[in-house]
């Protein structure tokens, strides 16, 4: 059933499922679960609950897949949905806990600058910040949660989520002029 | 697998003083048979009874060993049997993939993951998987002969009864049932019914000629055609002694039967010879190219 | 953009990022790229666990088969009732709406119409109709005309005497608890509301019991004439207000009587099931 054997692009494949098109799910689903199992496994590292966010994440696509608006990465979009049914999972579960691994990391606009940069300079700003803004960059800037969702899976206070980011922003400025 | 025949004794069935089959006898074994015949010679009744469907009012049947008469006979019958009724109605609002996932279900395919993925395969083996979420009112007839035909294949079961699978399928999507049903027969008993001459010579190992209620002719199409030999000729003109004749689209006539003065022999193609048993021209659709 | 990308993950690279041995800097430059990045996604694929991606996706459609199904089905799914139960009683010939809907509608009307029914005239037609509308409805169901896909259903293992009761059952059930509840809310009418649940029963089963030697529909038609003609007589002259009990069928012995030959009827059907399962010349038609 996961095939990788059609080659419409993923906005196709969105409009394809738009019509019920369960081929046009498979597709995309063989192209976007495996890295998007992989990563919700580095924020949550009970395999149940990432499998259940995973399908919760698809059976969304397959319902409103015109929540899709034709601009930026699919897999961008795709792993906004995962996230936030991650979240969401978590939520009925108090005893699982959004994992912060490796305490890390980092960007969106400046994902641009990111991409390729291994040792670079913004790597080791990274790697100087504080454990509590290093959270707080990842859950906003790297996993595009907003304030509040942010706030919830750290639970901390909405206005520490903001707080600790111009914090962040402001070291990270200065660490990479 | 020795029980894997159908054997019919002596049967006989009516409608009101239409009879339908007139003692009827015969036996089906495995690969691919298939029932010639034109329209109203009894064939789908004959299938309808090997599909458990009907009852005869005289005569012995013998389905994969069981008598589909007796309850259990019949229960046993139907767990390894495929049916695709030639008219079989359709409920138009379910998609093709809930309509065939009913028929699992009433197959007693119970574990529904299993049953799905059974669903899925046998749509993919028809070609309709890239519309297994339409209605089934939104099909074409072809498509909806193939919904029909995907069902029966549900289970892969023993034996396969197709009354007129062919049927109004255009001849890309023909040429692909063939293929589905070569497929099917490496395992599967089949039993066709079809009016057209060139499905038999694709893809039947035997065939029974019926007319009338009554089995005309048995044996390998090979054989059938042999029977023509000798009696299938081309003349510039007609002739009243030929059993059948028709002039062909290059203007010379062909001419089953005795011969004229000066008519040229032919090698027989099924058709002539089919033509030549029922000793009649069957109404044109009969023999549509 | 994509020609800015000279750079892309290695294979080690992602095998440590799914190990979970990257320090946070390089984990959040994989997430970046390979989230935009059709050729490292593509790496990705063979480090999933291929198994446990098949059976996600097959749940996934699973579910999203499930986001198709009517309102009356994802009830029954819920009180527990087997998925190919569900399937079976909601996949079922159309024609069932009209008379599932008569049943409601006469109830409905009962109640609009109770306080007003000073003499019980009005209880006493809808009592006498209301069971009715399940006998048109078994009739229906186990006529082969009314079901397009007759040929196809006899020629699989499921009985059909099972299809017919609980086709006729998915709706007989809620119209039974809906007069319940209807008896229970209006105490000034007893149990009245519910007195057309034995006839019903009695002559649902009735008709499939005798269906098993005579066509159905002449056997619905004589236990319909039966039924209206008992009602009506015993509807003559009865003296207001209490109308409902003048007809026997409507008094604890008769409903009694009523309920025991509805489980006769039921067990003669069972026993003679097989009559449903072929076509036989002239029987059912």
């Amino acid at each position: 059933m996961v095939t990788v054997d059609d080659d419409r692009s993923d906005a196709r494949l969105l409009e394809a499922i738009g019509v019920e098109d369960e081929r046009a799910l498979a597709t995309l689903y063989g192209r976007h679960a495996p890295w998007l199992t992989l990563r919700l496994t580095r924020r949550c590292a009970d395999i149940e609950i990432v499998d259940l966010a995973l399908q919760d994440t698809f059976v969304a696509v397959w319902r409103r897949p015109q929540a899709y608006r034709g601009t930026g990465e699919v897999g961008a979009w795709l792993w906004g949905i995962a996230i936030r049914r991650l979240i969401d999972q978590l939520r009925r579960r108090p005893h699982a806990r959004y994992l912060l691994t490796n305490e890390p990391l980092v960007v969106s606009a400046e994902d641009e600058v990111l991409v390729g940069v291994q040792h670079g300079d913004l790597a080791r700003a990274l790697d100087h910040l504080s454990p509590e803004l290093l959270a707080v960059v990842q859950a906003t800037i790297l996993d595009g949660l907003s304030t509040r969702e942010a706030a919830r899976v750290l639970n901390i206070p909405a206005g520490t989520v903001k707080s600790r980011m111009h914090r962040a922003r402001i070291e990270l400025r200065g660490a990479l002029t | 697998m020795t029980s894997a025949t159908v054997e019919l004794r002596g049967l006989s069935k009516s409608y009101g003083s239409n009879r339908a089959l007139d003692d009827v006898s015969t036996t089906f074994t495995s690969g691919v048979t298939g029932l010639l015949g034109p329209n109203g010679a009894g064939k789908s009744t004959l299938l309808r009874i090997v599909a458990t469907v009907l009852a005869p009012d005289h005569g012995t049947v013998r389905v994969l060993g069981q008598d589909p008469g007796d309850a259990e006979g019949r229960l046993s019958v139907r767990r390894r049997l495929g049916y695709a009724p030639q008219d079989p109605g359709y409920y138009l609002n379910l998609t093709v993939f809930d309509f065939v996932d009913y028929v699992a279900i009433l197959k007693e395919m119970n574990d529904r993951r299993a049953r799905h993925d059974d669903v899925r395969r046998v749509l993919s083996s028809v070609g309709l998987s890239d519309v297994a979420h339409k209605k089934l009112k939104a099909l074409s007839g072809g498509m909806r002969r193939r919904v029909i035909l995907g069902q029966a294949l549900l289970g892969a079961p023993e034996l396969l009864v197709l009354d007129e699978p062919a049927v109004g399928l255009d001849p890309e999507q023909r040429l692909r049932f063939r293929e589905t049903i070569s497929t099917v027969a490496e395992g599967q008993m089949v039993l066709l019914s079809t009016h057209q001459t060139e499905d038999v010579a694709a893809i039947c190992h035997r065939v029974v000629v019926i007319d009338r209620g009554r089995v005309r002719w048995e044996g390998s199409p090979e054989a059938l055609v042999d029977d023509a030999r000798g009696r299938v000729w081309t003349a510039p003109a007609a002739s009243p002694d030929a059993l059948v004749s028709w002039r062909t689209g290059s203007g010379v006539h062909r001419l089953i039967g005795d011969p004229p003065a000066g008519a040229h022999l032919e090698d027989p193609t099924i058709e002539d010879a089919y033509l030549l048993l029922l000793g009649r021209r069957p109404d044109l659709a009969d023999v549509e190219a | 953009m994509t020609d800015a990308r000279s750079w892309h993950a290695s294979t080690e690279l992602l095998e440590a990022y799914v190990a979970g041995d990257l320090a946070s800097a390089p984990m959040a430059s994989v997430e970046a790229h390979v989230g935009a990045c059709d050729r490292c996604r593509g790496l990705t694929t063979p480090l999933a666990d291929r198994a446990r991606l098949q059976q996600n996706f097959t749940e996934i459609i699973d579910r999203v088969g499930m986001l198709r199904r009517n309102p009356l089905e994802r009830w029954l799914s819920r009180l527990g009732v087997p998925e190919r139960v569900v399937r079976v009683v909601s996949v079922s010939p159309a024609d069932r709406t009209p008379w599932s809907f008569g049943v409601l509608v006469a109830l409905l009307v009962a109640a609009a119409l109770g306080g007003a029914d000073a003499d019980g005239r009005t209880m006493y037609l809808l009592l006498t109709v209301a069971p009715l509308l399940p006998l048109l409805g078994v009739t229906m169901s186990a006529t082969m005309r009314s079901d397009p896909l007759r040929e196809l259903t006899r020629s699989t293992p499921m009985p059909q005497l099972s299809l017919i009761v609980s086709r006729c059952l998915v709706v007989l059930v809620p119209a039974a608890g809906f007069s319940l509840v209807l008896a229970l809310l209006v105490p000034s009418w007893g149990w009245e509301p519910a007195l057309w649940l034995a006839p019903a029963l009695s002559l649902s089963a009735g008709s499939l019991a005798l269906s098993t030697w005579l066509p159905i529909q002449r056997v619905a038609i004589a236990l319909a004439s039966v039924w209206i003609g008992g009602s009506v007589i015993a509807f003559i002259g009865a003296p207001p207000p209490h109308v409902v009990t003048q007809f026997v069928a409507f008094r604890p012995m008769g409903q009694l009587a009523l309920l025991a030959s509805a489980v006769v009827a039921a067990w003669v059907a069972a026993r003679r099931s097989d009559s449903f399962e072929m076509i036989h010349a002239g029987r059912i038609s």
